[in-house]
């Protein structure tokens, strides 16, 4: 077939703009960071110039041009002091080449250009980036111009659709009125963010929040690197500096991290840690506190130009324990309940980071006996019930299970006593935490304990003198959101809209952002009564073998009752949930009439519109089959995740995915306090770095962003070469 | 000639330029990639790579984890990897037209599902 008849060529128009690299066809000729990132002045980052297609013979760097000036032999220079190898991400092939000279930065803010030419088998070839570069938070700025304290809360995958159900549920509603707000909802300015990551309209937690931070695009699972052409190392990328490692070198700010996953994951390693892959735990716990040792994780040898980039956080609450503790540590198995896990180098936790001068806790009485003068490392347990699925003990109990095992909530009318909550029983792996699971959970401390605490180390450590910042992760908003426990997820919601609210009354001269690293594609659909209709005898589909053979006559014999249990568009009324206690969390998650909540992307599953007494992952042990354990008896939704990934010539019973996706939407953003004006708007991730640093400044308009060129906070010159930092 | 049909001329012109090209007779385009997973940090040297073309073509990625296809025709193909020990991984290829050769890394931390819920 003529292309040119073809649909392809009209859909060539498409793809060639979708093509992700910003590089020399012929070669692969590629500079990093990619073209485009927003850096603000000073802002350290590692330049490198590399091909990908292997030549005949070693290419070789001809010029390297910053802004008109050949800065080539500056460039070979600190190439050489590094050293070849990992600090300079030397490729294993001599066909290739590939050179990053570490921590350089744009001392003046304006337009850079880039230009470097490689000859590659004879051949002079070249490529050429762009940055704009931002004003410095504070150069040429007085002291205090602007906020003092930057609380930024992060709701993992929590999009439009969760923010609106836990106003629902939180707030409820009659005669179409909202009978109260969120906090989230009554903020100072709004803006649409644009959450693609650097080699995808679908981005993981981790460039998700990275590009808020650095102003640089980065690749799915990158923590602060770039791409580049030597994956057998994912610890030599080149690398960029976050805000709060801006901010902590060069004006002394305190910094932290407060989450509900484990510390090591990606939303708060994404402000403190540099890997080309998030999966590298150990090594990201010693980054987070500056540790680097030979022998361990993370090592010091070839990593000299990353112990001079991180700057350790001074306050870090989460979970997580196997990444801080050595297995051999009796806590591991008997506080934490990991059944063979933990750390075989170093014990972070128990030696390592109190020479540092942290202090440690395990639990919400440790936590709040906990000195406000010194480094805080709180790791709690997690969702350790082998009853559950879904969350484990590398995450934090869910919101909802831990307030009733606090005697703050029921699920379907069952308290902590009953036993389908499974909590009244003793831990699996010893008594560390408590007698019961219960014991253990109440333990643990909610999102506005570790916050409060969190406010009270950050403002004595960082007295009247500094400044300091401070991300707050939701991280279960994403988690609970994957096996489809939406009920979970807004408690999760309400959790985060309770611990913004605290921070907008109590974090003096702040300026407070609340929003997402992406969405996940739920959506509101309308109410149920599932307690009005029985469950159709035997199940809709109950006694199904894969390959299920819908429409056969049994099926068509046995409709599901529970569809009529649905009432959507005029028939959705309002949810009846009830807040006895008055605190913004209802005292059940399943009333009369609750939310429904369905999900564009998912695995097959069963649903009868019934809270869970535990978490449970949806599907069985593929995205094919759904979960025997979770409603037996419900609605079976067939799922729609791929199932490309399975053995040749089998059935699609292995391999594929068996939880929701993140979507591509944007997500919403919301400011409050100083500075505030300048967040609304429509723009990308990774234009939001610039916006914190204008109000670092005392801008409070968007007006201000305006210098003259394309990008907000950037003049229009040319700085001269002689301002680059480190070369 | 009328000064609003040069305006349209002057408009027009530059993306029936672009059009043509992308819908002439294509020139087939080389494909070179490697096989790796970046969250391992792993290359996999010694891994059979099939491309759906007609007739499907197949390969094994060398030493140095790397692939080839030559002379591929522009089009959207899947191309599918057998590593020892693991599941088939089926990824999404693009040999466009307009590029000498298409560097298409086959990633597994991103073509095939994550081993751990975590890793999204």
């Amino acid at each position: 077939m003529a292309i040119a008849k073809s649909p392809l060529c009209w859909l060539g128009l498409v793809l060639l703009a979708i093509v992700p690299i910003h590089a020399a066809a012929d070669t692969g000729l590629r500079i990093l960071p990619p073209t485009g990132t927003q850096l603000i002045a000073g802002q350290r980052f590692d330049l490198r110039v590399e091909t990908q297609l292997p030549a005949t013979a070693p290419p070789e760097l001809v010029r390297l041009n910053i802004n008109g000036r050949d800065v080539s032999e500056r460039f070979r220079k600190r190439i050489a002091a590094q050293g070849p190898g990992l600090e300079s991400g030397t490729p294993n092939s001599p066909l290739l080449y590939g050179a990053t000279a570490r921590n350089l930065s744009f001392g003046r803010p304006g337009i850079w250009k880039v230009e470097a030419v490689v000859e590659v088998d004879g051949v002079l070839r070249t490529i050429a980036n762009t940055y704009p570069v931002a004003q410095s938070p504070f150069d040429g700025v007085k002291p205090g111009a602007g906020p003092q304290h930057v609380v930024f809360f992060l709701g993992d995958g929590m999009g439009l659709p969760i923010r609106t159900a836990a106003r629902i549920v939180g707030r409820g509603l009659a005669e179409g009125h909202d009978r109260g707000r969120l906090q989230m909802d009554a903020m100072d300015d709004y803006a649409m963010i644009h959450t693609a990551s650097f080699d995808s309209i679908i981005t993981d937690s981790a460039p998700g929040m990275a590009n808020y931070v650095t102003g640089m695009k980065q690749a799915n699972n990158a923590l602060n690197v770039s791409v580049d052409n030597t994956p057998e190392s994912n610890l030599d990328n080149p690398r960029i500096e976050t805000l709060w490692e801006f901010l902590k070198r060069t004006r002394g700010w305190k910094t932290g991290v407060v989450t509900d996953a484990f510390a090591t994951d990606a939303t708060p390693a994404a402000v403190a840690a540099h890997s080309r892959a998030r999966s590298a735990r150990s090594a990201i716990a010693q980054q987070m506190i500056g540790y680097y040792q030979d022998g361990t994780a993370q090592p010091k040898t070839g990593y000299a130009g990353l112990a001079a980039l991180t700057q350790p956080l001074d306050v870090i609450l989460g979970s997580g324990g196997r990444d801080w503790l050595l297995k051999t540590n009796p806590a591991a198995r008997t506080f934490y309940q990991y059944q063979d896990q933990g750390r075989a180098d170093v014990d972070l936790f128990a030696s390592v980071a109190p020479g540092l001068g942290f202090a440690t806790v395990k639990n919400l009485a440790e936590l709040q006996a906990a000195p406000d003068d010194r480094r805080l490392l709180g790791i709690f347990s997690g969702e350790f019930r082998t009853t559950s699925s879904g969350l484990g003990a590398d995450n934090i109990p869910a919101v909802l299970d831990r307030r009733v095992a606090r005697g703050l909530a029921t699920i379907r009318g069952k308290d902590a006593t009953a036993d389908e909550i499974g909590m009244n029983v003793a831990p699996p792996y010893g008594d560390g935490c408590g007698a019961t699971v219960a014991d253990c959970f109440r333990a643990v401390p909610s999102k506005l304990e570790m916050l409060t605490k969190a406010v009270s180390v950050l403002n004595r450590l960082a007295g009247k003198d500094h400044g300091w910042i401070l991300l707050v992760e939701q991280s279960q908003t994403d988690k609970l959101g994957h096996i489809l426990e939406y009920d979970r997820v807004i408690y999760e919601a309400l959790e985060l809209d309770e611990s913004v609210a605290w921070a907008i009354k109590h974090v003096q001269d702040a300026l407070v952002i609340v929003t997402a690293d992406h969405a996940q594609p739920e959506t509101i659909i309308g109410v149920a009564m599932p307690g009005a209709v029985k469950a159709t005898p035997g199940g809709c589909f109950s006694g199904a073998s894969y390959p299920l053979s819908l429409g056969n006559a049994a099926d068509l014999d046995r409709p599901c009752a529970l569809q009529d249990a649905i009432g959507t568009f005029n028939d959705a009324s309002f949810p009846t949930y009830v807040s006895s206690r008055h605190d913004g969390y209802p005292d059940d998650p399943d009333p009369l009439v609750k939310l429904v909540l369905e999900d564009g992307g998912r695995p097959t599953y069963s649903t009868n519109y019934l809270s869970n007494f535990q978490p449970l992952e949806p599907s069985a042990r593929n995205a094919a089959l759904p979960n025997p354990k979770r409603a037996p008896d419900g609605l079976l939704m067939t799922g729609n995740m791929p199932t490309r990934s399975v053995a040749e010539g089998a059935n699609k019973t292995e391999g594929n995915v068996s939880i929701a996706p993140h979507s591509g939407d944007d997500v919403l953003l919301s400011a409050s306090g100083r500075g505030a004006g300048l967040f609304g708007g429509s723009y990308e991730n990774s234009e939001l770095q610039v916006r914190i640093a204008a109000a670092l400044r005392g801008a409070s308009r968007r007006e201000q962003l305006k210098l003259g060129s394309d990008y907000p906070g950037v003049p229009a010159n040319s700085p001269s070469a002689d301002h680059v930092g480190g070369l | 000639m009328s000064e609003a049909f040069k305006t349209a001329c002057r408009r027009i012109l530059p993306a029936a330029l672009i059009l043509s090209s992308l819908c002439s007779p294509a020139a087939a385009a080389d494909v070179y990639g490697r096989v790796y997973d970046t969250l391992r940090g792993s290359t996999y040297p010694g891994v059979r790579v099939r491309i759906d073309t007609e007739p499907a073509r197949e390969t094994v990625s060398d030493g140095q984890a790397q692939y080839w296809f030559r002379d591929v025709p522009p089009g959207v193909y899947l191309v599918h990897l057998a590593l020892p020990g693991r599941d088939a991984v089926t990824g999404r290829l693009l040999v466009a037209e307009s590029r000498a050769a298409t560097i298409a890394n086959l990633d597994l931390a991103k073509i095939a599902p994550p081993e751990e819920d975590d890793e999204y």
